[in-house]
């Protein structure tokens, strides 16, 4: 499965990004992509073309703020931290997707029972 | 809130603040590093990770466009973009874009031009406080009627205005105003200036208030006194603050200034007012109080502000009341009062004869405004379209590229965009040029001076330039855009064939035929008028011919306070004794110089027709050089007899010589009811009413003796100085009276100036429009031909004989060029008919169906047309078919 740039996608997606910034801490977004893709089990697969935007909408949003740092193996990489405000957002947005997945998972079973 | 971060932090790296590209391409090949190092550190040798790091990857450059479209403003990015790109593309075909740009500035701007001075002329209101509750009163009359008029024949007089003003409850004031031309003798030498005699109210009814000292106030009507314009006083007095007090010479009286106007305003007319004096005192000092006590004269204007809380339709109703007070004493006459909101026209040209006049130069001006527009928008679109044909392939490769067809046109947009603003920056030149052109020609300050570029007038270009470019451009814009990419790229054919386009071409060289042919036709015509109008026959001699006139007297009958009642006689028998008069006499009218109305019946009309009349004595005619078609003249003698011009003769009793001994009714002196006069003799209708139009039926009327002729003329040799003469002779007589001496050709001149630059105008936009036309059909043309090449060779290579294919090529161009003569010829016969009896009194008596200027026009646009398609079929026959079959444009 693939993360194109359908707006589902790219709003999970930025949740996503916050969730692993906020696990793991300041990160290049190699990392951030391998990690999403990790945590997935392999099941989605991150395309640079939509990660980098994903990271640039939120750093203009205020979310995260990036800069050129060296990673563990000594390369230059640009690393990507959570702000205070990026903090909320994971909070309100998770408490959103849960509401949103009780809703349809309710929604779903009860179809399934009929 | 976040959006709005996000969309100031995307502004800010769209300006360049933050991430440059080099940036993103470091962090992006950092990742593809990071993505090998891991891929080596699994197992990978080196290159094959590397490898499998760039396949899973994908394309780095459209990762970071993908990128960059997030980082700024994407449509913001591409606006500036197709712009600059626009710009870039625009440079490669110079030729066509200078004329584009030329074509669309030229109209532009004399479009905006002409619109502005429409404008602020004929709509704008004046320039006072609340200038829509200004109204200005005009007169018409019905019935028996006899009136003196000198300037409109809508004015009022004096004691119609004070009638007026002590009947009216709508108006809150009303004023009365008599513009004229006086001496103003300076320190050093003798100037003419614009005064206008008002009166004492007429800055209260305006509320215009003083830039120094003060204005006009009630009592001031009696006193010699002066309030200058800001313009005459900066420019003309220099503008020195001790102005207050100072004493003016104008013609023979001395005024003393005590105020000058705020600047803004220059009038309540179309040309400027350096000074403003009382009415009352002015005209006493000029020697013409007998006109403030003369009921039937038309000589005021009058403007009027509704009062607080009443509409114009109430004032108008109001006027109708006060109209039948002025026809108490003027039994069988109807006087209608006509309210109009004031702009710098005259009073009362909507509603008088001369409407149609009005109506015409209204229409004629957005008639002209709309053919510019649309013969510059044909044209930029025939352009667009040849543009459009010769970069189809540039466009297909693009295309095939994978831009789409949205992004194309677009780009196409932006061309026009930025066609359209160069357009419109040189039509706010060519405009301004105009202005400074129409400053140098017609040098009466006034609202013509005042007009300048400002936002408006580049707002109008703007919008008139955007216009003509979305309206003409689109189309051919989105044809280019929908090219068949496949059948470009392998080059099939220099250009698809495809019937819309070849449909539009058509349309547009029909439309433009139509157009120019009008507008040749017009400029044409007005060319010939300007011609005529350099030799305007008036029918008599115009070389050598004077008038002196006395001050203006009222009508005759009525006593003038300064001058004995025979000073014009003895000017004239002074005037007879000297070397070089060859005929002197007595007129109360100069030619051209006003007209007397007055209702007459006799012969085979029952109810009274309004006709003009003057009197003149033997030597008047004689003066002219006019020769009796019948009878003989009258005596002086003869209070009861009476010359008719030839109109008057036809129009009453059918022909000239039955006029002879006939009765003629006209109104007798006031309340005395009709009089009869005989006809003795009849003239031929010359011109002296308006120039280059037969005189209308006209009665003359012997002068009498306890007459007050005002004017002297005066047929003179060659080397004689007549101005200096008669001042010699007044000074002889010293009489104290003032005298003004026209010569008649000088009088033409300037009666002729507006039609002149009228005609050099219409010349102008007539050779502009032949030139634009002639450019844009060449194009078009040439251009349809060039992209029936490959036709050309297949036909020749199925083996038609050369002279058919020209033929063909040559007719089908034809065809396009006919359906414009056509429509056009179509067009200019109908406005003509429906024009023409006013249209000739502009055009000098000429035809406005004149076959000569159709003939010439159609002949100029045939010409073009065949030579733009001949030459290019020429070329395509010459080549060998092979070659026309490989044919590319």
């Amino acid at each position: 499965m693939s993360l194109d740039k359908t707006d589902i996608w790219q709003g999970t997606l930025a949740l996503m990004v916050l969730k692993t910034l906020e696990m793991l801490g300041p990160l290049h977004g190699f990392g951030v992509a391998r990690r999403i893709e990790q945590t997935s089990r392999h099941r989605l697969v991150l395309n640079p073309g939509t990660l980098y935007p994903t990271l640039l909408k939120l750093e203009q949003e205020g979310y995260i703020t990036s800069a050129w740092g060296v990673s563990d193996n000594n390369r230059r990489a640009r690393f990507y931290r959570l702000t205070r405000a990026g903090r909320t957002q994971l909070a309100r947005e998770t408490r959103e997707w849960e509401t949103t997945t009780d809703i349809l998972a309710a929604f779903l079973s009860a179809k399934g029972a009929q | 809130m976040r959006r709005l971060r996000a969309f100031i932090v995307r502004l800010a790296s769209f300006l360049g603040f933050g991430r440059d590209d080099r940036d993103i391409a470091d962090e992006l090949l950092a990742h593809r590093e990071m993505a090998a190092a891991e891929y080596q550190r699994s197992g990978l040798a080196p290159d094959d990770a590397r490898r499998r790091a760039a396949a899973e990857f994908g394309s780095l450059a459209a990762t970071a466009d993908a990128y960059r479209d997030r980082r700024g403003i994407l449509f913001l990015e591409h606006w500036i973009r197709d712009g600059a790109y626009a710009v870039r593309s625009l440079r490669r075909s110079p030729g066509l874009v200078v004329s584009m740009v030329l074509v669309l500035g030229l109209g532009i701007g004399l479009t905006t031009a002409i619109a502005t001075v429409f404008h602020s002329v004929v709509w704008q209101g004046l320039a006072v406080p609340e200038p829509d509750r200004v109204v200005k009163l005009s007169l018409t009359f019905e019935g028996r009627i006899s009136r003196h008029v000198s300037g409109a024949h809508s004015g009022f007089s004096y004691l119609e205005l004070a009638t007026y003003r002590d009947a009216t409850r709508a108006l809150s004031g009303v004023a009365g105003v008599d513009i004229e031309k006086v001496i103003w003798q300076s320190d050093t030498d003798l100037q003419s200036v614009r005064a206008a005699l008002v009166t004492a109210d007429y800055f209260r009814v305006l509320r215009v208030g003083p830039a120094r000292g003060r204005v006009l106030a009630p009592n001031d009507a009696r006193q010699p006194v002066a309030v200058i314009s800001y313009r005459f006083w900066r420019e003309t007095l220099g503008g020195r603050e001790d102005v207050l007090g100072r004493p003016l010479v104008l013609d023979r009286g001395t005024y003393v200034v005590v105020g000058v106007t705020d600047a803004a305003f220059t009038g309540t007319d179309v040309g400027a007012i350096d000074v403003w004096l009382p009415l009352e005192a002015a005209s006493t000092l000029r020697g013409n109080a007998g006109a403030l006590s003369e009921r039937n004269f038309s000589w005021l204007e009058i403007v009027g502000r509704l009062a607080p809380d009443v509409s114009a339709a109430a004032a108008a109703a109001e006027a109708s009341v006060i109209a039948t007070d002025f026809d108490r004493d003027n039994p069988g006459r109807r006087t209608t009062v006509h309210v109009e909101r004031a702009t710098r026209l005259e009073a009362g040209l909507s509603v008088s004869p001369d409407k149609t006049a009005l109506v015409g130069a209204g229409a004629a001006a957005g008639v002209v405004i709309g053919l510019l527009l649309l013969i510059c928008g044909s044209n930029v679109a025939a352009l667009l379209l040849a543009r459009g044909a010769s970069r189809h392939k540039e466009i297909a490769v693009r295309v095939a590229l994978g831009a789409s067809r949205r992004r194309i046109t677009q780009q196409l947009a932006a061309e026009l965009l930025v066609i359209a603003l160069a357009g419109a920056v040189t039509g706010v030149l060519v405009c301004t040029w105009a202005f400074q052109l129409v400053a140098i020609w017609l040098p009466i300050g006034g609202v013509l001076g005042t007009l300048a570029p400002d936002g408006r007038v580049f707002g109008l270009a703007l919008v008139f330039s955007l216009g003509v470019a979305v309206v003409f451009g689109l189309a051919p814009a989105r044809q280019a855009a929908g090219v068949d990419c496949l059948s470009a790229l392998k080059g099939e054919g220099a250009e698809p064939i495809r019937l819309p386009a070849m449909r539009l071409r058509r349309l547009l060289i029909s439309i433009q035929v139509a157009v120019s042919l009008i507008l040749l036709v017009v400029a044409a015509l007005l060319g010939r008028s300007l011609g005529r109008a350099l030799s305007v026959d008036p029918g008599y001699p115009t070389h050598g011919l004077y008038f002196a006139e006395l001050n203006r007297a009222s009508a005759s009958g009525t006593e003038s306070t300064v001058g004995s009642p025979t000073s014009a006689r003895q000017l004239r028998d002074a005037m007879g004794s000297q070397p070089g008069v060859v005929v002197t006499g007595l007129t109360a009218i100069a030619p051209f110089r006003g007209t007397g109305m007055s209702s007459a019946s006799g012969g085979t009309t029952r109810d009274p027709v309004l006709v003009h009349y003057n009197s003149a004595d033997e030597g008047y005619f004689r003066a002219l050089g006019v020769t009796l078609l019948a009878g003989r003249f009258a005596g002086a003698q003869e209070p009861d007899a009476a010359l008719v011009n030839a109109s008057l003769a036809r129009r009453f009793w059918g022909d000239a010589r039955a006029a002879v001994d006939q009765l003629l009714e006209i109104p007798g002196p006031r309340r005395m009811g009709p009089r009869r006069v005989r006809v003795v003799g009849v003239i031929p209708a010359v011109q002296t009413t308006d120039i280059g139009v037969r005189d209308e039926p006209t009665y003359y009327l012997p002068i009498a003796d306890n007459d007050t002729p005002r004017v002297v003329v005066v047929r003179a040799a060659d080397q004689v100085s007549v101005p200096r003469v008669v001042l010699e002779a007044v000074r002889a007589l010293d009489r104290g009276t003032l005298v003004t001496v026209h010569s008649l050709d000088e009088q033409l001149a300037r009666a002729t100036m507006p039609s002149r630059l009228g005609a050099a105008i219409a010349g102008l936009i007539g050779i502009l429009a032949l030139l634009v036309a002639s450019v844009g059909i060449h194009g078009i043309v040439a251009h349809a031909v060039v992209a029936r090449t490959r036709e050309i060779g297949i036909r020749l290579a199925l083996g038609a004989p050369r002279a058919s294919v020209l033929r063909v090529v040559v007719r089908s161009s034809m065809v396009s060029v006919l359906t414009g003569v056509l429509a056009g010829g179509t067009l200019i016969t109908v406005i003509g008919w429906s024009l023409s009896a006013k249209v000739r009194t502009l055009l000098f008596g000429l035809n406005p169906m004149d076959p000569t200027a159709c003939a010439a026009a159609t002949a100029c646009l045939a010409g073009i047309v065949c030579a733009a398609a001949y030459l290019p079929a020429r070329r395509a026959l010459g080549l060998a078919p092979l070659d026309a079959l490989r044919h590319e444009t």
